[in-house]
């Protein structure tokens, strides 16, 4: 999971993620890291702050094609979601 | 098993539904026939899924939730964590780990029957247990390890007799004009 790491989450964030998930999507997340990764970076560069933690509860949703990721964050004003997923991330599941 | 039919085997609503094969198809094309198992050993433990956002719950193998449901079973939560669904296969064991660092440090970590927001999240319990170790009492100076020192003896007889010649003479001030008093009364009626 290095590829985390270069996308700023901490050692332990990573060996605790890996300690709670099925390994079944583990497995799918290395076998598509750059899937993954590309996902993740959308919302870092964003300016979606808290992207780590969606990525920690939602992280099954980063295997979605890419375009089809963009696709569900795009259709909104950038600062109001960086807002409004900073004052609650379950709120990805109604994008 | 189609898509469709997996979502109507879990017996998701139709909203549910939707946000599954719209932000969840994922986890769901990964399920296997096996799923069947462990979602009805979930319905028997008392969990149901509900929401899409658990089916990542249907890919965890049944020997896995049955290991973690027995540990939770030995710490006796499980009726507690039955209103987390999401936690019981999830982050169990790091659940654990923070209820047994609780117990351990006598901190309360229910609120209203239900887990504290510290117990269900890491961030959280870091910053409490910082805060934590902020608070607690500086280690006792010197002077006070010498004071409660059963053995300095010398120590404490000598502030024990201090302490005694301030009361004495406190209560003297107090008592000199009653002495006057009495001492007067006393001449008077020897006169």
């Amino acid at each position: 999971m290095k590829f985390l790491e270069s996308l700023d989450f901490s050692k332990e964030i990573i060996a605790d993620f890996l300690e709670n998930s099925p390994k079944k999507l583990i497995d799918a997340i290395k076998d598509n890291k750059k899937l993954v990764s590309a996902n993740i970076s959308y919302l870092k560069e964003l300016g979606i702050t808290n992207y780590q933690d969606i990525f920690l509860e939602y992280y099954d949703m980063f295997l979605i094609d890419h375009s089809n990721f963009v696709e569900i964050f795009s259709k909104y004003e950038p600062e109001d979601l960086i807002e409004k997923l900073q004052k609650n991330i379950r709120i990805v599941e109604y994008l | 098993m189609t898509l469709e039919e997996k979502l109507g085997k879990i017996g998701l609503s139709e909203i549910e539904r939707e946000r599954a094969i719209r932000l969840f198809a994922p986890a769901l094309s990964m399920l296997d026939d096996s799923f069947i198992e462990v979602l009805s050993y979930l319905k028997e433990i008392g969990i149901e899924i509900k929401y899409a956002r658990d089916i990542k719950l249907l890919t965890v193998p049944m020997n896995e939730i049955q290991k973690k449901y027995n540990l939770l079973k030995d710490i006796s939560e499980i009726e507690l964590l039955q209103k987390e669904p999401k936690t019981i296969a999830m982050n169990v064991i790091s659940i654990i780990k923070r209820i047994q660092y609780c117990i351990q440090n006598n901190i309360e970590y229910k609120v209203d029957g239900k887990y504290a927001d510290f117990i269900l999240n890491e961030g959280l319990f870091n910053e409490m247990v910082a805060q934590k170790k902020n608070i607690e009492p500086e280690p006792l100076s010197m002077s006070a390890t010498i004071d409660s020192d059963p053995n300095n003896e010398l120590t404490s007889i000598l502030q024990e007799k201090d302490n005694l010649a301030k009361l004495r003479e406190e209560l003297e001030k107090f008592s000199m004009p009653m002495l006057d008093e009495l001492e007067a009364n006393l001449g008077g009626r020897a006169a």
